[in-house]
């Protein structure tokens, strides 16, 4: 029988953060409320397949549900690309880590919020991805590698030229 | 980065995957890299500005499940429910029950309510308020059923036997009922000239659902997907790719998805042969 509501709750409290992070995607959620949605019925489908013994057997509870939460979301991505609405015009809102955040391709922003939000060890990550860790290890650089980039350019647009000229 | 400091153990340094000789070993190196030093921070300081960016996603909002051994109200959809034929008796007598019988002259109503202090109101009002101007803009949940139909119908219209292989409706109503719990009917698509193969439980847009594949007299398949949803798809034909889908009329709670190859079936047809059973039908066991 599947498990008790109070232990569904649970598990889907655990991951949330996750979920939502990884949701947040500049192409297909406008704002953090849209990605909550989506976040929500990632979880549901992952604890739903979890119990129905789905994901890989090697790992523990926690990263299979994991493992599975990250398939959703790439099922989801890949149907919503075929969405004539698609994609979004940025992500409204937020902290600028987290617009940053948004804008990474969902391949790195998986292996980067798998480290930084689940606090999961590189072996652990990739296994959840279902990746090597050499790869693991490239999309970790190239994603922090975009994170600086994108920190950088920020105060770069803040002292830009504005666009009013003065008239003497 | 260092050509003495491979990018690998670098990582693992910033994210506390070093083991403690290791850990030790490299911040030796990075004493003498000041570079390096400077890298591993600002990676650092990326790991905590994205917990804290996402530290406010509001934990007591987290999902619910969706099945068939959990109360319906825990599927929420926004605290509207569609009301039910058999609520509107219930709602017309609950009236003429709420109090003496009226009398010659004067007009029946329901007793009246307890008035809130004037206060109390406002302080709802304005809670109210707040609540409605939080809240996310109400999502499309048809189109959610829709996207279900599709990802089951490209998952399991090609692959072999079905879960349960029948040509009996009955007998897949039996079957699915076992799993799912009362609330599940199939309408009866045989009228439509379509041929039943057999069925699974899938998960669907809310919860675990039904699907059922058809054949025609052609060959073409058609899946026909059931999920308990309060939520009622208006009968749009949507199209995914190759393949199309509209919604069924359900007089119950089951929220009924056709899902086809575009150009193989009248699917829009389809829809309007099948016949569901009735709300007394669904209640025999």
């Amino acid at each position: 029988m599947l498990s008790s509501t109070a232990e569904w709750r649970e598990e889907a409290r655990a991951v949330r953060r996750f979920a939502v992070a990884l949701a947040s995607d500049e192409r297909f959620a406008r704002d953090r409320g849209a990605a909550a949605l989506v976040a929500d019925s990632l979880v549901n489908r992952a604890l739903l397949a979890l119990h129905n013994g789905e994901g890989p057997a090697a790992l523990s509870r926690r990263l299979r549900l994991l493992c599975l939460l990250v398939r959703f979301h790439r099922r989801h991505i890949h149907l919503r690309s075929f969405d004539e609405d698609c994609p979004e015009s940025g992500f409204a809102g937020g902290a600028p880590m987290e617009r940053a955040v948004a804008a990474l391709p969902a391949e790195w922003r998986e292996a980067l919020l798998l480290v930084a939000i689940e606090r999961l060890s590189h072996q652990e990550a990739a296994a959840v991805l279902e990746i090597s860790l050499a790869a693991l290890l490239d999309r970790l650089a190239r994603a922090r590698a975009a994170l600086s980039q994108a920190s950088s350019a920020a105060p770069e647009r803040r002292n830009a030229a504005p666009h009013l000229r003065l008239i003497k | 980065m260092s050509a003495g400091a491979p990018l690998a153990q670098a990582l693992a340094y910033a994210d506390d995957c070093l083991a403690p000789d290791e850990r030790r070993a490299f911040e030796r190196r990075m004493a003498a890299d000041p570079a390096l030093a400077a890298r591993i921070e600002q990676w650092r300081r990326q790991n905590e500005a994205i917990r804290q960016a996402f530290a406010d996603v509001a934990l007591a909002e987290s999902a619910a499940p969706a099945t068939a051994t959990v109360p319906p109200p825990l599927r929420r959809d926004f605290g509207r429910r569609r009301q039910s034929p058999f609520d509107a008796d219930a709602t017309g007598r609950s009236l003429a029950r709420s109090g003496a019988p009226p009398q010659p002259g004067e007009i029946a109503r329901p007793a009246p309510r307890r008035r809130l202090p004037r206060r109390g109101f406002a302080l709802f009002a304005a809670a109210f308020a707040l609540v409605w101007s939080a809240a996310p803009a109400p999502r499309d949940a048809s189109a959610d059923l829709a996207s279900a139909a599709f990802s089951a119908f490209r998952t399991f219209a090609d692959g072999g036997a079905p879960e349960f292989a029948t040509t009996e409706t009955a007998a897949l109503e039996t079957w699915l009922r076992g799993r799912l719990g009362g609330w599940l009917a199939l309408p009866d698509l045989g009228a439509a000239g379509l041929t039943l193969v057999g069925g699974r439980v899938i998960s669907g847009a809310e919860g675990p659902a039904a699907f059922a594949l058809y054949r025609d007299r052609a060959g073409a398949r058609v899946g026909l997907t059931v999920e308990s949803s309060e939520t009622a798809a208006p009968p749009l034909i949507r199209a995914s790719g190759a393949l199309v889908a509209t919604a069924l009329a359900a007089p119950g709670p089951e929220q009924a998805t056709l899902v086809a190859v575009r150009g193989e079936v009248d699917i829009g047809g389809l829809a309007r042969r099948a016949d569901f059973p009735t709300p007394e039908r669904q209640a025999t066991p």
